[in-house]
């Protein structure tokens, strides 16, 4: 890729995962991290760094954004995001104690019956009309 | 986290994004500390995608305040249904 398809391919990822971001309330990461090894060839670790210092900001707009419209409750959300940061690094100790094959198939079952628990509450609303 | 504050704690959909977002600040800001004391963080490629993302970021959130609880619902559960698809195919 030459240098100016790269950055033009690399802001065109980044709204993708932006929107994704702003309308989902996830980081951005799950799009960015795959898109940064397969297809910019970086390290895994290397890869989920990069991702981080795009969700920080990321995030910071997206929750002014939501503030300024009055959804949700920006210093509640920090203070949970300062308990989840040492949650975050117990998870981490007792992830890296299992075996990699194990924890993705655990996390990946966990991901798809929530998802599709609530695909089935949002029909079920829309089969009530709400 | 999202799928916890609206399974468990009762969010509605729209909070529970709201609060995962708040909650993402700290949480990535010790991530970028930690990686960046280590040296992996590339951050050319990063103030790119960054460039496009808080752009986006605009967009999905104002998308966000004004979308119904269904249709939160359903984009949200889409989207870890193919997330646990694709972890599952590429693994």
């Amino acid at each position: 890729m030459s240098s100016v398809a790269l950055l033009l391919a690399l802001v065109a990822v980044g709204a993708a995962s932006g929107m994704l971001a702003g309308l989902l309330g996830v980081g951005g990461g799950v799009l960015l991290v795959p898109f940064l090894v397969l297809a910019v060839g970086m390290s895994q670790h290397e890869a989920e760094a990069t991702s981080l210092l795009v969700v920080l900001p990321t995030a910071i707009v997206a929750s002014l954004t939501l503030w300024r419209r009055g959804v949700g409750d920006l210093p509640d959300a920090l203070a949970m995001g300062v308990v989840g940061a040492a949650g975050a690094a117990a998870g981490a100790l007792v992830a890296l104690s299992l075996p990699g094959a194990a924890l993705r198939t655990v996390f990946a079952v966990f991901v798809g019956l929530v998802g599709v628990r609530l695909v089935r509450d949002g029909l079920r609303t829309a089969a009530m009309g709400e | 986290m999202v799928p916890l504050l609206v399974l468990w704690a009762r969010f509605g959909q729209r909070e529970a994004h709201a609060a995962s977002l708040g909650a993402i600040i700290p949480i990535s800001a010790a991530g970028v500390l930690t990686y960046g004391v280590a040296g992996e963080v590339r951050i050319g490629h990063a103030v790119a995608l960054a460039l496009g993302a808080v752009l986006g970021a605009q967009v999905g959130a104002r998308a966000l305040a004004r979308a119904s609880e269904r249709s939160l619902k359903l984009a949200f559960g889409g989207f870890l249904v193919l997330v646990a698809v694709l972890m599952v195919v590429t693994g």
